[in-house]
């Protein structure tokens, strides 16, 4: 059996079923780990995953209770914590760190028996959007190992692609879950934030982070989310998100006028047209204005490094990360332990953020930002009065070169534009893909939806995978 | 000091001659690109942020935290029970 053809469901149905047990099908994917090796999407397959899976087969012999996802592997991003395993955030500073305790996430997957399958490449603590950022390599893309496979969750989404796990979780910050799901030809989801507890994650930009799957179908992304989601004691900006929504017989799709003026350019823009005309007879299209949209990411490029200057301060040299040597004194320690641990773009995101929080700058970088931040909200707010979903690109192109931005950080923060906006008003979106671009790699569509109507957004991405997904 | 070092004395970094060249033009590029917020007209009535509603405490019961042994685990020196730094008061 090719369980890398099956989707998450069918896996699970199967192990429930005892078509096929889960030791069989953990067994599948490390060999295809091994196989795909030069993708560099894993870091590392956990060495206690086929016992995990005999345990779950036990129990389901044994006719006991098993929960939702029982025996199916799940990998998990490499800033997400397992206890006793290791995590770096594909940074050299944390190489020897072992996590103490276990994220929310992964409690919530081990308590529904998943099999916690391993830890996927990413850019440094989250930054960056083409999975080139990191100390393991870079990952390649599932498709053509000449290109990025996106990030910052590029090892999870090029991990799902290439059929090495059913499922992996990444986290999204201003795309981070979307952009490399789209490069791949995966689906990868954002929740409204607070919905997923983001204990036992690395904090990158806290009131903009929110971890989530990425796997080949909507419905999958949907059941491993409702696992994940609740309210937690340990992430005081959790909500109780239900995932429900009022279901109705035809759905409004908005396209926006700024989008679409943003992606005008685009080599892609015909094809997004066409698959648009294709939607004409299973969803209601009309127009929405959000004046501000394109503002988002100036918006985000102040937030996020702000928020995340603050979070990495505690990576200090003492308490987990690696000490650089010939230290005379605490501020020589933390000097140069920071400056030797810590890569080129992390730092750079360290400094931007002092610059938009220092005195002087701070009314007009992190201030101002703030209120743009709700000017766009409220122009949201107005634009799903009008509509049930905002479709649009999840990227102005498809995937690019490896190399070909990563000395031009401007060109690689475009990127960008058209996911930052869901982090930026913390509302879900989904990247479900729908073509191929020139080059030969998939192109990806995005659902924008209103605070807490993931329901709506996910019905709307199943129907979509019916008449204009990629098949 | 320019801008650039006191960015890094903020900062906690050091960056050499040859890499502080490099960034400086690249931080300006950067800035040059978030820049244009600040000429964007915010609407008088926007409002006030809303207070963010206070989560709910768990009750106040003593029970098990990790255990000194967990929490030193990565720590890059630690001596009977404790973090290691340089002498930090004389």
């Amino acid at each position: 059996m090719e369980y890398c053809d099956l989707t998450l469901i069918e896996i699970r149905d199967g192990i429930k079923n005892g078509q096929f047990s889960s030791e069989e099908v953990v067994k599948y994917f490390i060999a295809r780990c091994e196989e795909k090796k030069s993708l560099n999407a894993m870091i590392e397959v956990f060495d206690d995953v086929l016992e995990k899976a005999k345990e779950v087969d036990a129990k389901i012999a044994k006719g006991e209770k098993v929960g939702i996802l029982a025996g199916v592997p799940v990998a998990i991003k490499d800033n997400i914590l397992c206890k006793g395993k290791k995590m770096a955030c594909a940074s050299k500073f944390l190489q020897n760190f072992v996590a103490p305790y276990s994220s929310t996430v992964v409690e919530k997957l081990v308590a529904e028996d998943a099999i916690i399958f391993g830890r996927t490449n990413m850019d440094e603590f989250a930054m960056g959007g083409s999975c080139e950022n990191t100390c393991y390599g870079a990952c390649h893309n599932a498709i053509n190992p000449e290109y990025v496979a996106g990030g910052s969750s590029g090892g999870s989404a090029a991990a799902v692609a290439a059929g090495l796990v059913p499922c992996a979780l990444g986290t999204d910050t201003g795309g981070s879950i979307r952009q490399p799901a789209s490069f791949n030809g995966v689906v990868g989801v954002k929740p409204t934030y607070g919905t997923v507890s983001r204990y036992g994650i690395v904090a990158f930009a806290s009131s903009l982070d929110q971890a989530s799957p990425i796997a080949k179908t909507a419905s999958d992304c949907e059941l491993v989310l409702k696992v994940l989601a609740g309210k937690d004691a340990n992430d005081s900006t959790t909500i109780d998100n239900k995932l429900t929504g009022v279901h109705k017989s035809k759905y409004k799709l908005g396209v926006c006028r700024q989008v679409m003026q943003a992606f005008k350019d685009s080599p892609c823009r015909e094809k997004f047209y066409a698959m648009l005309e294709k939607l004409n007879d299973t969803f209601d299209i009309v127009q929405v204005d959000i004046p501000h949209i394109q503002n988002s990411l100036a918006c985000y490029y102040i937030i996020a490094p702000a928020e995340a200057t603050s979070n990495l301060a505690r990576f200090d040299g003492v308490k987990y990360t690696t000490r650089a040597d010939d230290t005379s004194d605490l501020e020589s320690v933390y000097v140069k332990s920071r400056s030797e641990g810590f890569g080129k773009e992390v730092k750079r995101r360290i400094m931007l953020g002092n610059y938009v929080l220092s005195s002087g700058y701070f009314d007009a970088y992190y201030n101002k930002a703030k209120a743009v931040q709700k000017l766009i909200r409220r122009e949201f707010k107005t634009a799903f009065e009008n509509c049930d979903c905002i479709i649009m690109p999840t990227t102005s192109g498809s995937a690019f070169k490896i190399g070909e931005k990563i000395s031009d950080p401007v060109a690689m923060y475009k990127e960008d534009l058209f996911t930052v906006p869901a982090n930026i008003v913390g509302v879900p979106a989904i990247s479900v893909p729908y073509g191929v671009a020139e080059n030969g790699l998939p192109l990806g569509v995005q659902f924008y939806a209103d605070e807490q109507n993931e329901a709506v957004m996910f019905e709307i991405a199943k129907m979509f995978e019916k008449v204009g997904g990629a098949k | 000091m320019n801008k650039i070092e006191h960015l890094e004395y903020l900062s906690k970094l050091k960056f050499s001659d040859e890499e502080r060249e490099k960034f400086e033009k690249e931080f300006d590029d950067v800035l040059a690109f978030v820049d244009e917020i600040k000429a964007l007209e915010i609407p008088q009535d926007l409002g006030r942020d809303k207070p963010i509603a206070l989560a709910k405490l768990r009750e106040d019961e003593p029970k098990e935290s990790m255990s000194n042994e967990d929490v030193l685990q990565n720590a890059p020196k630690q001596k009977d029970g404790c973090y290691v730094t340089p002498l930090v008061v004389e």
